[in-house]
């Protein structure tokens, strides 16, 4: 009986001891996820899935909730490359085009994604894609890369117009089938209609355009490098300068619902416009480095994208009087 | 055999008393003069913190830290900001003057790496833009630059576009700073660098250049360790604290001057001796064995005070002096030396703690003990046999000796089997309550900020202002991807594009709060040749794509060596403690496990979180082995002591629990495991365990003479359990002053220790006699058995369940 308390109270200290001193889980923490909010994020669409982000080493995330989450697509064949643009032709079909020729189509709204195309030979990017009239793919890139396609599956080389080799940015279409095509040092090449060849625009400016659109009847926009923002009236045959003296690199714009125009760029800004592209002033610094791309959401705030992630912002309202532009240098 | 051996032992120690006290005059000379010669050395002593001390050298991650670290230094990194209070941003003529200043002045800190000094006026730091016109690139601040309105334009344009913000600036840009890295040696000099003095110049700085709207603030390593020596200093104040406490308590115990004095020179001994030994073994006082000297002074003390205690009886049953010192040092020679020797079990095995501070710390106190036999044993009872009793300790013994009836008769009732019963009762609530809260201890450190110094310390403030104000931070974990036949490592796509990934990857980790890459650095490189356009932010597989990038690969910014054999990922977390450290290791373990690349090795993991985790894991490997060690030798040493394995699980059941409480109360406390309050449990059982010793001794003395458990256990009491409390209460006044040491490791080990000190006495004095009286421990009933004590005890128990 004494062996047998002794024997217990020994144990029952020695038990207790061991499961004291035994190894103690530390608390968890969240699970790993894609770092939404500190990677490069080249381009937003809207799709019949949900939104989508698409960039840095290849990774294009969905988000079915108005740009609060995110998660990652499914990407048949992995190759790390930067994407750079997605276009869609419906609420399912689409593109993402990026470097080393990348090229993903997905028919499903973005949920899932084939590599119809990939050079790892030749590393140059894509830097644009867009749906033409006729319904034929057409996807530009740099130094003078065009390539089209008629299901986005099989791709033809395409020579550039003018035989040019400088890297070309960006394709802006018209609801009517006109089109401009703009790229480094100033250049504009426009097209009336698909019969016509791409008809060259003397170069008016030095440096790259990285963006623009139509703002109706025969005004366009385009912008670029350092804050340089030109409008043309009629049809893209002649371009004057838009006054604007702030530096920054302007890389995408939206028009609102309520038709100001946003263009974002360098050092998290946003510019905006009231009067058709006539003026532009300063509406806000976001504090993200470079803004990417820029969608409105539903219930009319922005997502914006950014070489530092994804982010939501609420609109800005309209600016009653004209800020100074002084300080906001970057 | 029992008998014969406690015969042959007593004998041994018989023999030695006498030779003692023949040689007592040429043996006290002897120890005189060593204590004059190691005294003389003891000056020599000096202050060592010892980065390298701190790390778990053989731990994998330590392995590929110390592979690289000389190539990648920034571990040893001190960082000056100055953040403007005033309005608008820092581009404003007195703010940039003062950086300026602050630049020059990081120069002429002693031990630093003047090539490593950081700010935006340093010539390094350049940015670059194209235009319309081409690439164009300059230094941030040029050199020939007017604060006015247009200079400081252009330097905010300039900072805007060198990707500094957040680094050298900071976010909101209303700070900038100074980074610089210390060498280990000062160039100047040759010699080690002196954090103190690097910590006392950095303060310079800060006095000098702070005020009228610009606050400094200092963070890095050396000036943590400039601050903890500091801090040491008060140490001092904390010894002559309790030196005085210890001395009033002893002479409010003993009554005589002479005794008490006595005792304080005796315990003062092994500290001198220890403080001479340490400079000729080339050892110095780090701020972890800085513990040690207290820790043996109480111990001397308490060991002195048992052995006057026994000659003061001695003397006063009417021996003359010296036959009082020998029959003391013959009765004390056992127990004492069997204390002792499970003190210095306690130090030995928190060498198997594999950080060699740690180990430092075990060798001083092993010797401190060593010493301590030295002085305690012997050269205390030479003294004794010199002195005589003044009548004021006689008076006070008699009155001691009229109330025989008094607290230790009724304590003594626990070793009869009711009250034993409420003991034991008592003994599991605790235990049961105590398992449970030590669940919840967590490991390494908590809180951010360094654990060194309290979280309200002018540094930890100082270290959450720069945390909050850039994005990075003093928690580096460095990843190191070692390349083998790779001619240019960072032209080549595999093993590049695989830092991108797993750059990357981390980036999604919580806990991480940015990651610092050459494959980062080269894609913002590559998209600002390309008109910096986030579009062009990438790496392309072919060699002539990332030559594009290739600028981010020069050494000199700290992400690679030449040739790119080694790339240094740092990932900079958002606090060191040990969840996030585990988190995120295991993460990137998990990346690289699932993608092995040809020829390359990512190796974890350097820089002060590896160092932090590396040390962590190995805290906790130790912590079972030091436990499991420690219990296993002072079991093994009390079974060869008492011969008896009830008596074993009597001393030993208590301090298993106290452990157990200890774990409890650091969980309580917010303390975590780590290398400061790990060794904590091992020296407090070592010394804990000295009480059980002494008392359990003492009542098999009087079982041995057929008194029965309560009357044992009295005696024991009434000759060592007054003396076991007063011991306890001077240790755990020693360590105790501990807890108002600015320095928070210091702290909480002194909280700690007074707790071990404290509760193991009670543990002694309340469980052990009712362990005893419910496992069966009684009177001997032939004292002349020469069986083994365990059949002895058998024997009494059946005789007791018969009667």
């Amino acid at each position: 009986m004494r062996t047998l308390l002794t024997v217990g109270i020994s144990l029952s200290v020695i038990i207790a001891s061991v499961f004291a001193f035994s190894h103690r889980e530390s608390v968890p923490l969240a699970d790993s996820r894609l770092p939404v909010d500190n990677m490069n994020i080249t381009d937003l669409t809207p799709s019949g899935a949900g939104l989508l982000a698409a960039g840095e080493l290849g990774h294009i995330l969905l988000s079915t909730d108005e740009g609060k989450s995110w998660q990652a697509t499914n990407i048949e064949t992995k190759r790390h490359a930067l994407i750079t643009r997605m276009a869609f032709k419906d609420q399912q079909n689409g593109l993402a085009v990026g470097h080393e020729g990348w090229i993903l189509r997905t028919e499903d709204g973005g949920n899932n994604w084939q590599e119809v195309r990939f050079d790892d030979k030749n590393s140059d990017p894509l830097l644009d894609v867009k749906l033409q009239s006729n319904g034929q793919w057409l996807a530009i890139g740099a130094f003078g890369k065009m390539l089209s396609s008629n299901d986005g599956l099989t791709w033809q080389v395409e020579t550039a117009p003018n035989n040019t080799d400088w890297h070309l940015n960006g394709i802006i279409g018209s609801d009517n089938g006109r089109m401009l095509m703009i790229g480094e040092a100033g250049t504009i090449f426009k097209r009336q209609d698909l019969n016509q060849t791409w008809q060259h625009i003397p170069e008016f400016y030095t440096g790259s355009f990285y963006g623009g659109l139509h703002l109706g009847g025969s005004e366009w926009l385009v912008y670029g490098m350092r804050g340089n923002i030109y409008k043309s009236r009629d049809d893209g045959q002649s371009w004057q300068k838009v006054p604007f003296n702030i530096p920054v690199s302007l890389f995408n714009h939206i028009r609102l619902s309520d038709q100001r125009i946003l263009l974002v760029g360098q050092g998290g800004f946003m510019f905006e416009s009231s009067d058709n592209g006539d003026t532009f002033k300063p509406l806000t610094r976001t504090n993200r480095g470079t803004i990417t791309d820029v969608e409105q959401l539903q219930n009319g705030n922005l997502v914006l994208s950014s070489d530092e992630g994804v982010f939501l912002q609420p609109l800005p309202k309209q600016q009653a009087s004209n800020s100074k532009n002084d300080g906001v240098k970057s | 055999m029992n008998q014969v051996n406690v015969t042959r032992t007593q004998s041994f120690v018989d023999a030695i008393a006498l030779w003692l006290i023949q040689w007592r005059k040429p043996l006290g000379i002897i120890f005189l003069l060593l204590t004059v010669a190691l005294g003389w050395s003891a000056t020599n002593t000096r202050f060592d913190p010892g980065f390298d001390k701190l790390i778990p050298q053989k731990h994998q991650y330590m392995e590929a830290f110390l592979d690289h670290r000389d190539k990648f230094t920034g571990a040893n990194r001190v960082l000056i900001s100055l953040s403007w209070n005033g309005e608008g941003d820092i581009y404003n003529p007195e703010f940039l003057k003062r950086l300026r200043k602050a630049t020059d002045e990081v120069f002429f800190v002693p031990g630093i790496n003047r090539t490593t000094v950081r700010s935006l006026f340093s010539p390094e730091i350049r940015y670059n833009e194209i235009t319309e016109f081409g690439f164009m690139g300059d230094v941030v601040i040029p050199s020939r630059f007017t604060t006015d309105e247009k200079g400081l334009a252009q330097v905010r344009s300039n900072v805007a576009k060198s990707g500094q913000i957040g680094n050298l600036v900071g976010n909101d840009l209303r700070s900038a700073m100074v980074q610089a890295e210390l060498l280990d040696k000062d160039p100047a000099t040759g010699l080690k660098t002196d954090y103190a003095e690097v910590a006392t110049h950095l303060e310079k700085i800060r006095g000098q250049l702070s005020g009228d709207g610009i606050d400094i603030q200092i963070i890095g390593f050396s000036k943590v360790m400039g601050d903890v020596m500091k801090g040491l200093m008060n140490v001092v104040m904390f010894f002559a604290l309790a030196f005085v406490i210890t001395l009033l308590l002893l002479w409010r115990y003993s009554r005589s001057l002479k005794l008490t004095l006595l005792a304080i020179a005796v315990a003062l001994l092994p500290v001198i001796w220890l403080l001479g030994i340490l400079p000729l073994i080339g050892y110095g006082i780090d701020p972890m064995s800085v513990l040690v000297p207290f820790l043996i002074f109480s111990i001397g003390v308490s060991h002195a005070v048992q052995m006057s205690n026994v000659w003061k009886i001695d003397v006063l049953s009417g021996n003359d002096p010296s036959t009082g010192a020998a029959n003391a040092f013959r009765k004390l020679a056992i127990p004492g030396t069997v204390a002792l020797l499970a003190n210095a079990l306690g130090f030995m095995v928190i060498m198997l703690i594999d950080i060699p501070i740690v180990h430092e710390l075990g060798v001083t106190a092993c010797l401190g003990v060593a010493l301590m036999i030295l002085t305690n044993k012997l050269f205390m009872p030479i003294i004794l046999s010199h002195i005589k009793l003044e009548s004021m300790a006689l008076r006070h013994h008699d009155y001691e000796r009229e109330k025989p009836q008094g607290i230790w008769w009724k304590v003594s009732a626990l070793a009869t089997p009711g009250p034993a019963k409420i003991s034991l009762i008592a003994m599991l609530i605790l235990l049961v309550a105590a398992t449970w809260q030590s669940r919840s201890l967590l490991t390494g450190d908590i809180g951010s900020g360094v654990p060194e110094l309290r979280d309200d310390s002018q540094y930890n403030l100082d270290n959450a202002k720069i945390i909050s104000d850039y994005s990075i931070g003093m928690d580096v974990l460095s990843v190191y991807v070692e390349s083998t036949g790779r001619e240019e490592a960072c032209l080549d796509w595999e093993v590049i594009g695989m830092v991108d990934r797993f750059d990357f990857y981390m980036r999604g980790v919580e806990g991480v709060r940015s990651i610092s890459s050459v494959a980062g650095m080269a894609k913002v490189y590559v998209s600002g040749n390309n008109e910096g356009n986030p579009r062009w932010r990438t790496l392309q597989r072919s060699e002539n794509g990332l030559r594009a990038g290739s600028t981010a690969a020069n050494p000199e910014l700290g992400l690679n060596d030449q040739g790119c054999q080694t790339i240094n990922i740092m990932v900079y977390l958002n606090d060191h403690q040990d969840s996030t450290l585990k988190h995120v290791i295991s993460e990137a373990q998990k990346f690289i496990d699932a993608n092995p690349v040809n020829d390359a090795k990512f190796r974890l993991a350097g820089a002060n979180a590896g160092v932090a985790a590396a040390t962590n894991q190995a805290v906790e490997t130790a912590e079972a082995q030091m436990l499991i060690a420690i219990f296993s030798a002072i079991s093994l040493l009390c079974l060869l002591t008492f011969r008896s394995w009830r008596g074993t699980l009597c001393v030993i059941l208590p301090l298993i629990l106290v452990c157990i409480m200890c774990n409890a109360l650091m969980s309580l406390l917010g303390i975590g495991l780590k290398v400061a309050t790990l060794p904590v449990i091992a020296l407090g059982v070592g010394v804990g365990v000295d009480y059980g010793i002494y008392i359990y001794e003492r009542l098999q003395h009087s079982l041995r003479h057929k008194k029965d458990l309560r009357g044992s256990f009295y005696d024991a009491m009434r000759n060592r359990g007054t003396a076991a409390v007063f011991t306890a209460l001077t240790m755990t006044i020693g360590v105790g002053t501990w807890a108002f040491s600015p320095l928070k490791f210091q702290a909480d080990m002194g909280i700690l220790l007074a707790f071990m000190f404290l509760v193991n006495v009670l543990g002694a004095i309340f469980l052990l006699p009712a362990l005893a009286c419910l496992f069966g421990v009684a009177p001997d009933q032939k004292s002349t058995a020469v069986k083994g004590s365990s059949d002895a005890d058998k024997a009494s128990n059946e005789k007791r369940s018969a009667a």
